[in-house]
């Protein structure tokens, strides 16, 4: 029997009368395939909900980054901001601009703030 | 003598009066993000920015169990009180948190007590800049 062009290898006869067959190589990549691809695809269709894992370190180094590196964002004075690692990954004018990039290009984990209007003001909040 | 246990301390900058929190953001859709919010013993409530309910899937602010605000300068507003799901050091949580469509943008998110504060056991020690806390 030709493997490649059926998919299948016919074996004798089991115990109980049926025949076995074995899945060729080609046939297992393609279960594979589509295994992965069905994944995808339900984990396209349900978001991110799916995957409640907690991340306790999830914002820190960003959070680190953006204390020591507050005076060096003049060009960002007003927008809002998304870092990642050690870098500003995304920037806008409103939150909404900014969750919008964020969702296209699926950045995950990225510490979002609003960069102050005046860098050198310090001021006291009273909530 | 009565003794608190502590699970968790946060060091926060040495010329700091406010303790920011990272808050893990679960949205419904989307990547999960990272916020900052103020740890405020005097706010009874939790208050997040505005800006957030889209993100949230909040479409209708309205929606959401309605309550009266009022600012420390004395300022009222309705405000309307959604449930959201975050992550607090790696804790999944679901708080009440109250949004004001009447005030502006871009504010600062605030974790009170109803909701918050009453899912950790918290203690501050200032001088040292250290908070510490626990999840009930």
């Amino acid at each position: 029997m030709d493997e490649i062009s059926s998919g299948t290898t016919q074996h004798p006869q089991n115990r109980i009368g049926l025949p076995e067959i074995t899945p060729s190589r080609e046939v297992c990549r393609a279960h594979s395939w589509m295994v992965i691809r069905l994944f995808d695809i339900i984990a396209s269709d349900v978001g991110t909900s799916w995957e409640p894992s907690p991340n306790p370190r999830a914002g820190l180094e960003e959070e680190r980054w953006l204390e020591q590196n507050l005076n060096q964002l003049g060009n960002y004075q007003g927008l809002w901001i998304a870092i990642l690692n050690h870098s500003i990954v995304a920037s806008g004018d409103s939150f909404e601009e900014l969750h919008g990039q964020i969702i296209a290009r699926n950045i995950r984990d990225a510490l979002v703030v609003k960069v102050p209007d005046d860098l050198t003001q310090r001021d006291y909040l009273i909530a | 003598m009565n003794y608190l246990w502590f699970s968790h301390q946060h060091c926060y900058g040495a010329g700091e009066n406010v303790v920011r929190m990272r808050i893990r953001i679960l949205p419904p859709s989307g990547p999960p993000f990272t916020l900052r919010a103020v740890l405020d013993t005097g706010a009874a409530i939790s208050y997040f920015d505005r800006a957030l309910l889209p993100s949230l899937g909040i479409a209708d602010v309205t929606t959401g169990r309605p309550i009266d605000l009022r600012a420390a300068n004395g300022e009222r507003s309705t405000g309307y009180v959604h449930p959201v799901d975050i992550e607090f050091i790696g804790h999944p949580m679901t708080i009440p948190i109250a949004f004001c469509p009447d005030w502006q943008e871009g504010t600062d998110n605030l974790l009170g007590m109803e909701g918050f504060f009453e899912q950790i056991r918290a203690a501050f020690e200032h001088r040292a800049r250290r908070f510490y806390h626990a999840i009930h």
